[in-house]
C-alpha cells in the first residue's frame, strides 16, 4: 500500500477549512437548549410550587399561618386527612394480601397457568381506576347494582348485598388497581432470592412452611413494603374513584375536599394549605418507600438469577389457583364485563341482554359534540405531553449524565418533585401561579398541557436518564471530534441509539395521560374538556350507558397504544419507572 | 517546527467518570508528524491530558496551542469539532447502530462531502486499515481488532492534523496487540499525521514513540526519546516505571583524582553524566538487571564477590537474585548462563549503564 495523498498534513483541503470557519455559532445551540430546559422546569414545576407555598401563607393582611391552623383544627378538613390515611392504610394492607400470594405463586411455585396470573396483574395495573369505580357502581350500588339485585332475588330472606358507597367499597375499587405494585416488586424480589438460602434453612431442619416464613419472606419484606407504600401513595391521590364511590357515602378525602374548595367562592388559601398537607403525606410515604427499596439490595445481591427452584404445591395447587381466579374475576372480569354490557345496552338492568344496541357508541362518537371534543382533546394532550416530556426529559437527562454544569443536581431533583405531588395538587399550584399572571391560560388546553407535562416529566427524565446511562460518553465525543456539532451529534448518534427506550417512555406517559382526571377536573373548561372529565360529567348526569361506551373507547385507545408499543419495541408498559 | 505547544496546563478533578486524575503544571511541545506517547500508571493524568488536548475538558490554567493558535485556555475553549483532530478511544466507541461504511463516512457526511467522493475516500482508508469487504457489517459482527480498525479509519478519513489515541490496544489480546502496534507505527509513518498516544505499557511506548512523556501523579517526569528515557531516567519514578530496576542506596565519595564515586558497600561505581551532586550526599542508584554481568570466580576478571540466591530460567534469558552483604540485586543474563543457586560469582556493572538520583529530588 502506498501513502494516499489526502493525508498530507501541511496542505489540508480548502473545503475542510471553509466548512470549519462556516460554523462559528454552533456551540451556542447547546447552551440555548440547556437554558430552555432550565426555564421550562422553572415554569412547569418550580414557580407553580413556589406560588402554592406562597398562597398557603399569604392573605390580604400579610403573612399568616391561619390556613394551616384551620386545615388542622377544623373537623371537615381533619376528617378528610384521616379518611385518606385510613383508605391508604387499608389499600396498602389489601395490596399485600392480594399481590404477595400472586407474586409468590407465579415466581416460586408450579401453579398452573402462571402466564394468566401475570396477565391479570398487568391488566389490573393498566385499568383506569375511575372507570373501575364506575363499573363497580353498576354492579354493587345498593339498589340498582346488578349483583345486589341478583343477591336479593336469590336470597330474599337474608341481606347479603354489598354497598359500594362505603369505605369498604372504596378500598375494593382502589385495591383492584394498586395490588399490582406489590405484585411487581415482590415478584422481582422473589425471583432473585437464591434457593441456596432456603436450602440452608431446610438442611438446618426447618420445614417448607417455616422456611418460607423465616427466610424467604424476610428477604423480600423490603420490596413488599415498598410496593405497599407505592400503592398507598397511588391510592390517596385518585380523585376519580374517591369522588364516584366516596362522595355518595359522604366520605370526603383530601382530593375531594380540595376539589370542593374550588366551588364558588373558591378558597385558594385553604386549598393551598390542604394541598401542602397532602404533599407532606405523600412525600413521607415515598421517603419510607425509598428507604425500604434501598434495603432490597440484600435480596438481589446474593442471587445470580435462575437459581430459584419452584415449590411443588401438591394438593394446594388448585386452591391457590382458585384464589388467583377470584382475583381475576373481581378485578378484571366483572368490571370490564359490566362496562361492556352496559355500553351495549339500551338501559342497564338485569334484562339488559334483551335489547342490545350500538346507539351509545354512536351517540358518544358521532352525535354528542362534548364527547367528540373530549376524545380529540385527550388524544392531542396526551400526544403533546408525552412528546414534550420525553424531549425535555432527554435534555435534562443529558445535562445530568453528560455535563458538569453546577446546576445539574438541582435540576435533576426539581424534575422529580412532581412524583410527590398528587394530580389535584399540581392543578391547584398551576391555578395559583397562572391566575397571578396576565396570561389567560385558566380553562384553556394550554394549562392542561402544562399540568400533564409537569405531572409526567419525572417519567420522561428517568427514562431518558436510564437510556443515556447505557451509552458511553465516548460514542458522543467521537462524533464531536470528527466535526459534528452538539445538535448533529444528538441527531445522528445519541437519539438513534436511545430511540427505543424513548419510545417506551413515550407510551409510559401517553397511557396515564389519556385517562388523566385528578388534575384535569380542576382545570378544564367546556372547550378543553378531556375524556376522563367527560366520563365523570356524564356519570354525574346519570347517563351510565354513554359513560360505559366512552370508557370502553378510552380503554381501546390505551390497548392500541400498548399494542403498537409491543409490536415496535417489545416494550412492556410496566411501572418500573415508579420504583 | 513544533506544532503543539502545551504550557503550564492544570486541571483538577473530581471527574464525572471518577477515573481520571488531575494534571498539574504540565508543559510539552510536540513537533509536526511526531509520534509522542504519554506514559504512566493509571491515575497519572495522561488520559486527562489527552482529553484536554481534544477539547473535551477545559483547563483551569495554562494553555494549549496548535500551529500558533490557542485552542484551550482557562478563558476560552475551541470545541472539539473545530480542532481538526481525530481520537481513538480505549473502548473504540464504534457506533453500534451504523455499519462500518456509515461509521467511517460520518465525518465526511458532517463535512457535506459529495457521495461519490465519500465512497472513494472511505474505500481508500478501509484499504489502509485492511478492512476491505466489511463495509456493510455492523460493529456487533466484528472482532475487537476489526472494531479497532474501524475506529482508526473513522478518524483518519477526515485527514486530521493530529490523531489522539487513548490506550487503543489495551482491549486486544497479546498477539493482536503486537500486530496492531506494528501497523500503527507504519500508518503514522505513511500518513505523517502527528500521533499523541496514551498508554501505561512501557514496552508499547518504547516501541512506538519518537518521544515519550512519562507522567506521574499529574506531573511530567521526563520527556525524551525512548533510549534516553530508558537508559537515563530523570528520577527514580521514571526508572521504576520504565521496567525492572534495582534501586540501590549509596553514598557519594571522591577518588584521589577528583572524580566522584557512588559507594554501596563493596560496590563502587564511577559517576558519569547523569550526576549533579556533592561528595557525602546520600543517593540512590538505578541499575537495570540486564546491565549487570556475572563471571566465574576463577575467570580472574575484576568484580565484586557475590552469591547466587535464586536462579529462574525464563526462556530468552535467565534471572538471578544475587546478594552482596545485605544488598539484594536482580540480574538478567543470557539464557544459558552457567550458575545455579548457591554458587559464588564475580559481579560487575557496565560502564554508564546506571543512573543516580539525589534522595531529596525523588519526587521532582
Amino acid at each position: 500500500m502506498e501513502c494516499p495523498e489526502p493525508f498530507d498534513v501541511e496542505n489540508s483541503t480548502p473545503e475542510t477549512a471553509t466548512v470549519i470557519s462556516a460554523r462559528p455559532h454552533r456551540i451556542n445551540l447547546e447552551i440555548w437548549v440547556c437554558a430552555t430546559a432550565v426555564a421550562a422546569v422553572m415554569i412547569l414545576i418550580v414557580l407553580p410550587l413556589a406560588f402554592l407555598l406562597w398562597g398557603s401563607v399569604a392573605s390580604a393582611s400579610g403573612l399568616t399561618i391561619g390556613f394551616f391552623t384551620r386545615v388542622l383544627y377544623t373537623r371537615i378538613y381533619f376528617q378528610a386527612l384521616a379518611n385518606s390515611l385510613v383508605l391508604g392504610a387499608w389499600v396498602g394492607l389489601f395490596s399485600i394480601l392480594i399481590g404477595l400470594p400472586l407474586a409468590w405463586a407465579v415466581t416460586r411455585t408450579d401453579l398452573p397457568a402462571r402466564g394468566f396470573v401475570k396477565l391479570t396483574a398487568t391488566l389490573a395495573y393498566l385499568s383506569p381506576p375511575f372507570l373501575l369505580a364506575i363499573a363497580y357502581v353498576n354492579l354493587l350500588s345498593p339498589r340498582a347494582g346488578v349483583i345486589n339485585t341478583l343477591l336479593r332475588q336469590a336470597f330474599p330472606s337474608h341481606d347479603l348485598t354489598f354497598n359500594i358507597f362505603s369505605m369498604a367499597g372504596l378500598v375494593l375499587v382502589t385495591v383492584s388497581h394498586t395490588f399490582p405494585f406489590v405484585y411487581l416488586l415482590a415478584a422481582s424480589a422473589l425471583a432473585s432470592v437464591d434457593s441456596s438460602y432456603e436450602d440452608s434453612a431446610q438442611i438446618l431442619g426447618a420445614g417448607k412452611v417455616r422456611t418460607t416464613f423465616a427466610v424467604t419472606l424476610p428477604l423480600v419484606a423490603p420490596a413488599i413494603l415498598s410496593g405497599a407504600l407505592i400503592g398507598f401513595v397511588e391510592a390517596i391521590a385518585l380523585f376519580g374513584s374517591q369522588a364516584i364511590v366516596g362522595l355518595p357515602a359522604r366520605i370526603f378525602t383530601l382530593p375531594t375536599r380540595i376539589y370542593a374548595l374550588f366551588d364558588y367562592p373558591p378558597q385558594y388559601g385553604l386549598a393551598s394549605a390542604l394541598s401542602l398537607v397532602f404533599v407532606a403525606l405523600t412525600v413521607a410515604a415515598l421517603y419510607l418507600q425509598r428507604a425500604f427499596l434501598g434495603r432490597r439490595s440484600f435480596a438481589t445481591l446474593g442471587g445470580k438469577g435462575g437459581q430459584s427452584r419452584r415449590l411443588a404445591l401438591g394438593r394446594w395447587r388448585w386452591p391457590l389457583f382458585g384464589f388467583c381466579l377470584i382475583v381475576f374475576i373481581i378485578t378484571i372480569a366483572l368490571p370490564y364485563g359490566s362496562l361492556l354490557a352496559v355500553s351495549f345496552s339500551k338501559s342497564w338492568g338485569l334484562a339488559f341482554w334483551q335489547n342490545l344496541t350500538f346507539a351509545n357508541y354512536h351517540f358518544v362518537l358521532f352525535e354528542y359534540a362534548v364527547t367528540q371534543r373530549a376524545i380529540l382533546n385527550s388524544l392531542m394532550l396526551a400526544t403533546a405531553a408525552a412528546t414534550f416530556c420525553i424531549f425535555l426529559g432527554s435534555v435534562i437527562g443529558w445535562i445530568d449524565v453528560r455535563t458538569n454544569l453546577p446546576l445539574r443536581r438541582i435540576l435533576d431533583s426539581a424534575v422529580l418533585i412532581p412524583l410527590g405531588l398528587p394530580g389535584i395538587v399540581i392543578a391547584v399550584a398551576l391555578v395559583q401561579f397562572w391566575l397571578k399572571t396576565p396570561l389567560p391560560l385558566y380553562g384553556s388546553l394550554a394549562i392542561l398541557f402544562l399540568a400533564y407535562s409537569a405531572r409526567y416529566l419525572p417519567l420522561g427524565a428517568r427514562v431518558a436518564n436510564a437510556g443515556l446511562q447505557q451509552i458511553d460518553a465516548s460514542l458522543e465525543q467521537s462524533a464531536r471530534i470528527l466535526g459534528a456539532s452538539w445538535a448533529e451529534t444528538m441527531r445522528h448518534i445519541t437519539l438513534p441509539m436511545i430511540r427505543s427506550t424513548l419510545f417506551a417512555g413515550w407510551i409510559l406517559i401517553f397511557v396515564p395521560a389519556i385517562q388523566e382526571l385528578s388534575a384535569s377536573i380542576l382545570l378544564f373548561s367546556g372547550k378543553s374538556i378531556t375524556i376522563a372529565v367527560a366520563v365523570y360529567n356524564l356519570y354525574e348526569n346519570g347517563s351510565i350507558e354513554a359513560v360505559a361506551a366512552l370508557a370502553l373507547i378510552n380503554i381501546v385507545i390505551i390497548a392500541v397504544a400498548i399494542g403498537i408499543a409491543n409490536r415496535i419495541g417489545g416494550v412492556s408498559a410496566r411501572p418500573e419507572a415508579l420504583g | 517546527m513544533s506544532q503543539i505547544e502545551i504550557e503550564g496546563l492544570t486541571k483538577n478533578y473530581p471527574a464525572p467518570d471518577g477515573k481520571s486524575a488531575g494534571v498539574i503544571d504540565f508543559s510539552l511541545s510536540i513537533g509536526s508528524g511526531e509520534f509522542v506517547t504519554l506514559l504512566g500508571p493509571s491515575g497519572c493524568g495522561k488520559t486527562t491530558t489527552l482529553r484536554l488536548i481534544a477539547g473535551l475538558l477545559k483547563p483551569e490554567s495554562g494553555r494549549i496551542s496548535v500551529a500558533g493558535r490557542v485552542l484551550s485556555s482557562s478563558q476560552d475553549l475551541v470545541p472539539p469539532e473545530l480542532r481538526d483532530m481525530g481520537m481513538v478511544f480505549q473502548n473504540y466507541a464504534v457506533w453500534p447502530h451504523k455499519t462500518v461504511f456509515d461509521n467511517v463516512a460520518f465525518g465526511l457526511k458532517i463535512r457535506r462531502v459529495p457521495a461519490a467522493r465519500t465512497r472513494e475516500q472511505v474505500a481508500r482508508v478501509l484499504a489502509l486499515v485492511n478492512l476491505v469487504g466489511l463495509e456493510n457489517r455492523y460493529p456487533s459482527e466484528l472482532s475487537g481488532g476489526q472494531q479497532q480498525r474501524v475506529a482508526l479509519a473513522r478518524s483518519l478519513v477526515v485527514e486530521p492534523k493530529v490523531l489522539l489515541l487513548d490506550e487503543p490496544l489495551s482491549n486486544l489480546d497479546a498477539k493482536l496487540r503486537e500486530r496492531m502496534r506494528l501497523e500503527l507505527k507504519q500508518l503514522q509513518r505513511r500518513t505523517g499525521i502527528t500521533f499523541i498516544y496514551v498508554t501505561h505499557d512501557q514496552s508499547e511506548a518504547l516501541a512506538l514513540s519518537d518521544r515519550i512523556a512519562v507522567m506521574h501523579e499529574g506531573r511530567l517526569q521526563q520527556y525524551g526519546p525512548p533510549r534516553e528515557v530508558y537508559r537515563c531516567p530523570a528520577n527514580r519514578v521514571v526508572a521504576d516505571f520504565m521496567g525492572t530496576v534495582n534501586l540501590v542506596p549509596a553514598r557519594v565519595g571522591a577518588t584521589s583524582d577528583g572524580n566522584f564515586v557512588a559507594e554501596a558497600g563493596p560496590l563502587k561505581l564511577a559517576l558519569g553524566r547523569c550526576s549533579g551532586i556533592e561528595p557525602g550526599d546520600q543517593v540512590e542508584l538505578a541499575i537495570r538487571p540486564e546491565s549487570i554481568r556475572l563471571a566465574r570466580n576463577s575467570s580472574g576478571g575484576a568484580g565484586v564477590r557475590t552469591r547466587i540466591e535464586e536462579m529462574n530460567y525464563l526462556g530468552n534469558f535467565t534471572e538471578y537474585i544475587v546478594t552482596i552483604g545485605p544488598l539484594r540485586l536482580r540480574v538478567q543474563s543470557e539464557a544459558d548462563a552457567p550458575f545455579v543457586a548457591g554458587d559464588e560469582a564475580l559481579l560487575s556493572i557496565e560502564a554508564e549503564q546506571y543512573s543516580v538520583f539525589a534522595l531529596e529530588k525523588n519526587t521532582q
